[in-house]
């Protein structure tokens, strides 16, 4: 059987089902081989340097240095390291300003990996005597080399090297300050560090002892760690942090990130798998008389139905291979191309796994979309196929044990699915969420040539011949409808989803934040300086209006009496070591609405009150009513919680975790944050000022203007965040696009193969009709009407679906504004696209219907 | 009626060209009934697809009530069939999408006719297909499939009826019985029939037989024979 089984599968390897079987399942196992490989590369590679990112196994993080009896405890656990870290300004002698994370460490840093400068200079030597180390990213951008000077704080700084590589360097650092590398005693001499500066202390402990052994990769055990710190320091509620919880965050918003694109890959593969059942479909329709010389000459059933499906295993597994270590070769030379920038193993033998993975994924898959077509061509009577049937009834009901095997099929599929997916809650998500959209089409469909059928026999047509012939096309046996909507419509829809975040995050950064957000922003304004900054700030080129709040940092450490740090809940236990950011309840804090309980007067002057954002109060559990204890600057303060409040998320220029009422924090505020807004306008009335100046030159003017009065306040140009925001935008809309194309391309190969089948049946039906009597003018009518009728409905299916959709994700995981552009917008993309694709199509038939009567009757007799 | 004078036909395929009918003349009149007999192969349903305005021929004339055939446009032509000429195809060219009665009502259907099923639904009672309205063409047998082809040629009452080959894929007993319906529907529409076979009893039931032979249409005056078909 086998040798017979090859040699036919070689003999018909020309076929043009089998083609369009195998591309169909190229694309969407392609797409799966190569997302889950750079995932299992990327995986690899942050787990194999999660202690040098992370900077050791535990970090302490602190507002101020540790205590002698603590840090001496510390010591005792193994090797400590202090990184202080300070994010302020840094000018040129050309009066450039920028934000940057200014560091100083001590000789123990980093505990694991180790820094490379350029010169090769140790620490010590590039930081001695005013000296600092920079990033290559702020040497780029202020044009900085070796040996120039730069300002930070009270003193001028010597550059002395670049840094090439630094272990820890956050993944955050392009956006909020390029780091800079400095000795103690340099930090110190800069003036920045006073009791009220906002300073961490980052203590990281690479841990010691019996059994451990770094460099085979023994590490401590944290949660030993944990309960020896707790059991010594029970009220120490410094924020604590180990390798294994950062291990996981990143895994979460990978897997996140990791699950979208997988499943636009699934779908990709669903879609595709139309295309398989098309292919199996016309492939068994082409066998039909071999089947049956087979039955003639005594092949048993179960020997016809094994050579078949045998055939069609091994071409979906021989192109699940090919496509899977295609997919392997992207990913791998996807991570060459990271491999400079991000931790990403470039090992292809890791690979090996996700392509095998894959593999047989895409293989079971495509099996369980031949299956019914397969069955059902299986289970025709040979006598039957003798007589040449060319027309099957797609609708016919499969017996109860091929029922059974295809049912199998599509759970064993649906089971590898969830498998395959990093979060198995999201694979189920999108095993629901297929069954929900084919029960729904399959309704959709019903309905739609319900309609026509009525249509057709109501008699209101029967003088419109095409229009009558059009939606007779919509409801007979074989109509492209269904396999169109599957396909077509999910990767329009897709595209449309797709369209709808890209838009709206375009739109968000181009002109939403532009215009609501202020340019420049101000971090640790001291107290006792804020009125004059004010002032001086609303003096700078172009700036209109100012604004500051007091920002006070504390801790909530009891609700009710209860403290927090003791919760069952580890989530909500964890809240005690957060730092919140605290505030008034001031009219510059716009958007803030009461969602639950209510706000005091303004005139309000009794007990202390606070209200807290709704977030934060759902992360720990509280209520209007609730008294809240928190803790500030080592002072308690008790206050009853009385409003719960929401913010608008790009429409907030501060933002507070709680706020209080008037008077309660004055004994705490020792820094403000503020925010200036500009206008070219306002330089353009003043002719003392340069009229040529557009915003983006006034805001940098402006900032290195204030930066260089007050060096230690943080000044940041929303402009530069946008920028990079921009970048990292651009990088994740072209992911995505290019996901969401291939699987247009793929539903395009499905559409062919529709089309294709279905040029046939209007090619027969042409030529039948033309020879009774109908016009060739009245048989484009209806070909174009049909495929308008078509065009129309899976363009309003992908339009609904689709923005569906693409609103769910934007509003509520990526918490975007949508708005009745981005709408339009993916609208105009699903008609684009449609009319596009399905107007090619129509074309294609109606140039084949143009030849002679006489002809097609012969070629379709 | 019809009539088609010195029609030159030749198919090409690569550089073969093969003359399928050579200064082939006939005339028929209105009300009769004539057989087209011939070998196969002999170009027997390519004059059917020339007298019906189907091919056009290379050279000579084909005049249907007095309407050049041969100078119209395919829209022109079809608009004829539409309104005069009723075909049963060899192969019955049913349309495998649609049932019996969708396929009878088609003709009327494209004339915008309204009430087509009606008349469909009588007519395929007529045919002894009453109770296969519903049935789509693959689920019916080739005598009940060549009885729906008759049944969709002759709704729209045409006054000339051409069928190729109508009982050629049938059994005997199928074959007359269809035979018989073909030649009553025909009295009863008063209608000129065409019929193409090589069947010597069914073209014997014909006022007249005509050969087809090297391109030629030859009358026949004696009794038609084995020989005289092959």
């Amino acid at each position: 059987m086998l040798a017979f089984l090859w040699r036919d599968l070689i003999g018909n390897r020309r076929a043009r089902p089998l083609h369009l079987l195998a591309t169909s399942l190229f694309l969407g196992v392609l797409l799966i081989a190569a997302c889950t490989g750079l995932l299992t590369l990327i995986r690899d590679g942050i787990a194999g340097e999660e202690r040098q990112l992370f900077g050791g196994d535990i970090e302490l993080d602190v507002r101020e240095p540790l205590s002698a009896e603590v840090l001496s405890w510390i010591s005792t656990q193994g090797t400590v390291s202090r990184l202080t870290e300070l994010r302020t300004m840094l000018g040129t002698q050309d009066g450039d300003f920028t934000v940057i994370e200014l560091q100083s460490v001590d000789q123990n840093y980093p505990l694991y990996g180790s820094l490379q400068f350029e010169p090769p200079l140790s620490m010590q030597a590039a930081s001695a005597d005013f000296g600092a180390a920079i990033d290559p990213a702020l040497a780029a951008d202020l044009n900085l080399g070796i040996g120039d000077k730069v300002l930070v704080g009270d003193i001028e700084l010597t550059v002395r090297a670049i840094i090439l590589n630094q272990p820890d360097r956050a993944f955050t650092a392009d956006v909020r300050g390029p780091p800079v590398l400095v000795s103690d005693a340099t930090l110190n001499a800069t003036g920045l560090i006073s009791p009220t500066t906002l300073v961490d202390y980052e203590y990281r402990l690479r841990l010691e002892g019996p059994g451990i052994d770094h460099n085979r990769g023994l590490h401590g055990n944290t949660d030993d760690f944990i309960t020896a710190w707790r059991a010594a320091f029970p009220d120490n509620t410094s924020e604590l942090n180990t390798v294994e919880d950062r291990r996981d965050r990143v895994s979460e918003r990978l897997n996140e990130v990791a699950a979208v694109l997988l499943l636009i890959a699934v779908a990709t593969l669903l879609v595709g798998g139309l295309g398989v059942a098309n292919g199996v479909a016309a492939w068994m329709l082409s066998r039909r008389e071999d089947l049956a010389t087979l039955s003639a000459i005594g092949a048993r059933d179960a020997w016809r139905t094994k050579v078949m499906a045998g055939e069609v295993l091994l071409v979906a597994a021989l192109t699940s291979a090919l496509a899977a270590f295609s997919g392997a070769l992207i990913a791998y030379i996807l991570s060459r191309s990271l491999a400079d920038g991000l931790p990403v193993s470039t090992s292809p033998l890791l690979l090996l796994r996700p392509t095998l993975s894959s593999m047989a994924f895409g293989t079971l898959a495509a099996f369980a979309f031949a299956a019914p077509n397969l069955a059902r061509s299986l289970s025709t009577a040979p006598a039957r196929l003798l007589r040449g049937d060319t027309w099957q009834d797609a609708r016919a009901p499969l017996s109860p044990r091929a029922n059974a095997v295809c049912v199998a099929l599509g759970v064993a599929s649906a089971i590898a699915l969830i498998i395959l997916v990093p979060d198995p809650v999201i694979g189920i998500g999108f095993v629901l969420s297929m069954a929900f959209l084919y029960f729904a089409l399959s309704r959709l469909v019903g309905f739609i040539q319900n309609i026509s059928r009525r249509l057709v026999r109501s008699g209101k047509i029967d003088k419109h011949f095409a229009t009558r012939r059009a939606l007779a096309g919509l409801d007979q046996p074989g109509s492209p409808l269904r396999p169109l909507l599957l396909s077509l419509g999910i990767a329009s829809t897709l595209l449309v989803a797709a369209t709808i975040v890209i838009v709206s995050m375009v739109r968000l950064l181009d002109s939403t934040v532009p215009e609501r957000a202020p340019s420049l922003a101000f971090y640790d304004i001291q107290a006792p300086e804020v009125a004059e900054f004010e002032a001086i700030v609303s003096k700078a080129p172009g700036v209109t209006d100012v604004t500051t709040v007091p920002l006070v940092l504390g801790r909530l450490t009891e609700v009710n009496g209860e403290p927090l740090n003791d919760r069952a809940e580890a989530s909500e236990a964890l809240e005690a070591y957060d730092e919140h950011k605290l505030s008034y309840r001031l009219e510059q804090i716009d958007n803030v609405r009461a969602t639950s309980g209510t706000f005091w007067t303004p005139d309000y002057a009794g007990p202390p009150l606070v209200a807290m954002e709704d977030r934060e109060a759902d992360q720990i559990g509280v209520k209007p009513g609730d008294t809240l204890t928190f803790s500030i600057t080592g002072k308690t303060l008790e206050a009853e919680l009385v409003a719960i409040y929401a913010q608008g998320n790009f429409e907030t220029r501060f933002w507070f975790e709680a706020l209080f009422s008037p008077g309660v924090l004055d004994n705490f505020i020792t820094r403000y944050v503020g925010v200036a807004y500009q206008d070219s306008r306002a330089l353009n009335t003043n002719p003392d000022l340069q009229s040529s100046l557009n915003n983006t030159a006034i805001d940098i003017a402006a900032s290195n203007a204030i930066a260089s009065m007050y060096p230690a306040v943080v000044t940041i140009r929303t402009a530069r965040g946008l920028n990079s925001a921009r970048r990292i935008l651009n990088a994740a809309a072209l992911a995505v696009s290019i996901v969401a194309i291939t699987s247009l391309v793929a539903s395009l190969l499905v559409l062919a193969s529709v089309v294709a089948a279905n040029k046939q049946r209007q090619l027969q039906e042409a030529a039948i009709l033309h020879a009774i009597g109908s016009r060739h003018g009245s048989l484009m009518q209806a070909l174009g009407i049909e495929y308008l009728l078509l065009g129309t409905v899976v363009a309003l299916f992908a339009t609904t679906l689709g923005c569906a959709l693409g609103t769910l994700v934007a509003t509520m995981w990526l918490e975007l504004p949508v708005g009745p552009i981005t709408w339009m917008s993916a609208t105009a993309v699903a008609f684009g696209i449609v009319i596009l694709c399905l107007g090619a199509g129509a074309l294609w038939v109606s140039r084949a219907i143009s030849v002679s009567p006489a002809q097609l009757l012969r070629e379709v007799a | 009626m019809i009539t088609i004078e010195n029609v030159q036909l030749a198919y090409t395929a690569g550089d073969t060209s093969v003359q399928v009918l050579n200064n082939a003349s006939m005339q028929v009149e209105a009300g009769q009934s004539v057989a087209i007999v011939g070998p196969s192969g002999s170009g027997k349903t390519s004059l059917l697809l020339v007298l019906t305005g189907l091919e056009t021929p290379d050279s000579g004339s084909v005049v249907f009530n007095g309407t050049p055939l041969h100078t119209l446009s395919s829209d022109a032509r079809a608009d004829i069939r539409r309104d005069s000429i009723g075909i049963v195809f060899q192969g019955f060219h049913l349309i495998p999408s649609l049932t019996a009665l969708e396929n009878v009502a088609l003709p009327l259907d494209i004339a915008g006719g309204t009430g087509t099923r009606v008349r469909a639904a009588e007519l395929l009672d007529h045919v002894g297909l009453g109770h296969r309205l519903d049935h789509y063409p693959n689920a019916m047998s080739g005598g009940e499939r060549q009885r729906v082809a008759i049944a969709r040629a002759l709704i729209h009452q045409p006054s000339l009826i051409v069928a190729d080959e109508p009982t050629g894929n049938l059994d005997n007993q199928t074959g007359d019985s269809i035979a018989d319906l073909l030649f009553e529907l025909n009295q009863q529409n008063d209608a000129t029939l065409l019929l193409v076979t090589h069947d010597p009893s069914l073209a014997a039931r014909c006022q007249r037989q005509v050969r087809l032979h090297e391109g030629n249409l030859q009358e026949v005056h004696e009794p038609v024979t084995d020989s005289i078909l092959n």
